[in-house]
């Protein structure tokens, strides 16, 4: 219940959205956040983490964290039709750090308008951790916006553990 | 320019064409400053409907700031501002004469500068020699604090500075009453203060800084005798200025020093001296020729740089980067294979002056103990005055190095523990007197840097502890029942768990079963540890042991399948190869093998990692010999690839601490190794497997 109040009540700035594709749906971040998009980076895997976090990548210097989305949401992991890395800026404790996100296929730019975005509709597994702010909708495309930010402090709260093994319910239809 | 806006704007003028030339001559006209409201408030007016609001908004500032400085004259800055409205007002009239856009750019200070000048006012007003003189609150004026943020910034910077000498000459000069330098050199710190804070219109402190400059002043002439009193005024009157400096906000104006203490203050000034010392104060004795540790205070001054931290993380993090980037260049192959000798040299000496730098760049992180311990001197000695006991306070290795970061963060440890032994260890001088020691009580700090870790130990001559009161208190606390059985050292630890205190009365800070577990938390959240060693009517013994916290270590590279782990080399003993004989497995799931005629558990970095595709045969593996904690471990890993050294990479961002890693490091050929925690790999094997406790052989088993 708690989710409820602090993912829905917000309705998503209009602007411009960086969408990427995870399994068969859109994912979108607003690309103000985004510092980079890449291709495939090596990963290390690093023991002991949930499965999601597949692990850090060495980024010019700095030892990023690296987030599979598709596992985050719960999706089994298939090939990917194009690995990217899309690098988002966070803030985390008042600190700046980069998340490095795992997609399939190569992100691209869609604007939306106030009247494209509305709120996402309440979920059935509103103890669901993924952190949806709302959906976006243009010309047939339905993207699904969400926070990294939120993404992440979720994760410390470790109950993205839950979301790894949820299998399928976790994204909203 | 409508012409309605036009003649106003000429009449104002004209206006203040006239009440500036009076003003210059006489500041303080009455009348013209009356007059000066209205005018100004016309032209608030005026600039709003030529829409210039910034000056609009300005003229309503310079009237409001008229309205509060009251019957008060101009004030020069006052008299400037003024100047420049007159002068904004004169070029919009040209500028429309001339038909073109007035040049407002350069009036753009106005908006900015015109809060400062009336406070200033008082400031000038008040006369310095009279002490009592209380500013009057000026509420609206936006405070001299636009004065821009570097200059405050320094006058910070600065008085703390000034102010933080003080101390340590003050005792000093409690120890060499004659040492006219240390006094001078105390007047002069407070005689800056006040020059430089009276500048900033931060009366309250002036006028601290003023009565005690008066009071040192005396002292130095000799009229007054320097004596503890004074020197304990004195040092208050330190820590009042201090904290007001470091409260410095828009309301420091407004600031006031403690009444009562400037009133001491003048007191002594009359030779009223001995209002504020605790009646039973025990005589001390100077046996100051026992404390050898003391270096000496008048050391060389060698010339500082003062330079701001975040510049030197840069570096810092620079030069780390710089040491990776050489050492990928220098293990190139085809560096190797093509390069003619010219290069090699040159090349050679990269990496010579790239380690140079390093190790400069490590040292340039470490500061010595000394000012902590320092600072240690004044609590030691106002805790002894407070309780009428007399110690003594011994410091040794005050110059061993400690990581800047490490600074801030033991002073509290310490000051706990001090403030444990001086009001439960120490006893009081007839009790000692009674147990044949010596009246005065022995406080020894000691730092030194053994292996990767510092040791900082608190050792008193004072009563110990007492495993049965102890027991019987814990007991009462519920932590513990009267079944549970402890050997003497566990019953002493008891002293640092939570909500523990056996004082009778609770006194500051120690007494309210505060202290010990904190000190013991936050020693474990620098990742260090604290022992404690005490014998009952001997003294009690206090160590912690602190990691060398630096951002580049020395590690050994290793391989597990395709992963790459870093052990600390400061850890590793030596890397070995099994063989049949000098394996064998115990109870079935433990392994460990034989080290030079020991034991010694071995522990598979693939098993407790999960590594798929380690090697699983110990004969084709490498075992790394680590030493913690004085016991031996093994970690066996596929391949050893040699020594490098790291920055360390901290890994607590996203992904949450792991149980056995201190951190991650970018290798020489841009992979990401893990570095591994001994400590927390040791636990982690302890919590999957077990480690025998007595060595024993058991039949080999392949």
């Amino acid at each position: 219940m708690s989710n409820d109040t602090e993912i829905n009540h917000q309705v998503p700035e209009p602007g411009e959205y960086l969408v990427f594709k995870i399994g068969k749906e859109y994912y979108g971040t607003s690309i103000s956040l985004v510092q980079e998009i890449l291709g495939e980076l090596e990963i290390t895997r690093v023991p002991k983490c949930p499965e999601h976090i597949t692990g850090v990548a060495n980024l010019r210097g700095k030892v990023t964290p690296v987030l599979d989305l598709r596992l985050c949401l719960g999706q089994v992991a298939t090939s990917y039709a194009q690995i990217c890395t899309v690098v988002v800026q966070l803030v985390l404790h008042g600190e700046n750090t980069d998340l490095c996100m795992v997609v399939d296929d190569l992100p691209f730019v869609v604007q939306f308008d106030a009247d494209n975005i509305e709120e996402s509709p309440r979920l059935k597994n509103s103890e669901n951790a993924f952190p949806l702010r709302g959906i976006g909708r243009k010309d047939g495309l339905i993207v699904l916006i969400f926070d990294p930010n939120k993404l992440a402090q979720l994760d410390e709260l470790e109950s993205m553990t839950e979301c790894s093994e949820d299998e399928g319910t976790a994204s909203a239809a | 320019m409508a012409d309605i806006n036009w003649r106003k704007l000429t009449g104002i003028l004209s206006e203040l064409d006239q009440q500036t030339v009076i003003l210059e001559g006489f500041p303080d006209e009455q009348e013209t400053l009356s007059n000066l409201k209205p005018t100004l408030e016309n032209l608030a007016v005026c600039f709003s409907e030529l829409n210039y609001s910034d000056f609009s908004l300005a003229s309503q500032a310079y009237v409001e700031q008229l309205d509060s400085a009251g019957k008060r004259p101009l004030t020069p800055d006052g008299a400037n501002q003024l100047g420049v409205i007159r002068q904004l007002v004169q070029e919009i009239v040209r500028a429309n004469t001339e038909q073109r856009p007035p040049d407002t750019a350069s009036f753009a200070e106005l908006t900015s500068g015109c809060q400062q000048t009336m406070t200033e006012s008082e400031a000038d007003a008040s006369d310095s020699t009279t002490p009592v003189a209380e500013p009057d609150p000026i509420s609206n004026t936006p405070s001299s604090f636009d004065l821009s943020q570097d200059l405050l910034d320094d006058f910070i910077t600065e008085a703390t500075e000034h102010l933080d000498s003080v101390e340590g000459q003050v005792l000093e000069l409690e120890d060499n009453p004659e040492d006219n330098e240390a006094l001078n050199a105390i007047f002069r710190a407070f005689h800056t203060v006040k020059g430089t804070s009276g500048f900033f219109g931060f009366d309250g402190m002036q006028q601290l800084a003023h009565v005690a400059e008066n009071l040192l002043d005396l002292l130095r002439d000799g009229e007054l005798p320097f004596e503890t009193d004074a020197a304990s005024l004195i040092l208050q009157s330190k820590d009042a200025l201090l904290e007001m400096t470091q409260e410095i906000g828009p309301e420091s104006v407004h600031a006031k020093a403690p009444q009562d203490l400037i009133d001491q203050l003048e007191a002594a000034c009359r030779g009223e001296i001995g209002t504020n010392t605790p009646s039973a104060k025990p005589t001390q004795p100077k046996d100051e020729s026992k404390t050898p540790a003391k270096s000496k205070k008048r050391q060389v001054q060698r010339e500082v740089v003062r330079v701001h931290a975040d510049r030197l993380d840069l570096l810092m993090n620079l030069i780390g980067e710089l040491v990776i980037a050489e050492s990928i260049v220098s293990d190139a192959d085809e560096l190797h294979l093509h390069a003619c000798e010219k290069s090699m040299h040159a090349i050679r000496q990269l990496s010579s002056v790239t380690r140079d730098l390093q190790a400069l760049s490590t040292s340039l992180r470490m500061v010595p103990i000394k000012g902590v311990f320092q600072k240690m001197r004044r609590l030691v000695r106002d805790l002894g005055n407070d309780s009428g006991k007399s110690v003594e306070l011994i410091l040794e290795g005050e110059d061993t190095e400690i990581d800047k970061n490490l600074v801030e963060r033991i002073s509290d440890p310490l000051v706990h523990m001090i403030r444990n032994s001086m009001d439960h260890g120490f006893e009081d001088a007839q009790t000692r007197k009674a147990a044949n020691k010596p009246e005065i009580g022995k406080l020894t700090i000691a730092a030194a840097q053994r292996g990767g870790s510092i040791y900082i130990s608190v050792e008193d001559d004072g009563k110990g502890l007492n495993s049965e009161v102890l027991r019987a208190k814990a007991i009462e606390k519920g932590l513990i029942t009267e079944n549970t059985d402890l050997t003497e050292k566990e019953t002493h630890q008891l002293i640092m768990a939570a909500g523990f205190s056996t004082a009778a009365t609770v006194t500051n800070v120690s007494g309210r079963g505060v202290g010990m577990d904190v000190v013991k938390r936050t020693v474990e959240g620098l990742r260090g540890q604290i022992d404690l060693d005490s014998k009952l009517g001997r003294g009690t013994c206090f160590t912690m042991r602190l990691p060398l916290t630096t951002a580049i270590i020395d590690g050994l590279v290793t391989r597990v399948a395709n992963e790459y782990y870093i052990l600390p080399t400061v850890s590793v003993l030596q890397s070995v190869q099994a063989d049949d004989t000098s394996l064998f497995t115990l109870m079935e799931t433990d392994e460990a093998f034989v080290y030079q005629d020991q034991t010694v558990p071995m522990v598979r970095l693939g098993s407790l990692y999960d590594i798929s595709n380690a090697e699983q045969d110990p004969k084709k593996a490498f075992i790394i010999v680590l030493e913690a904690e004085g016991h031996l471990v093994g970690l066996m890993v596929d391949e050893v690839l040699g020594k490098q050294q790291v920055v360390i990479k901290s890994l607590n961002r996203i992904v949450k601490s792991v149980p056995g890693l201190a951190g991650s490091a970018i290798l020489s050929s841009g992979q990401v190794g893990l570095i591994i925690d001994i400590d927390g790999i040791i636990e982690l094997a302890n919590t999957t497997i077990i480690i025998p406790p007595t060595p024993e052989r058991a039949t080999a088993h392949v």
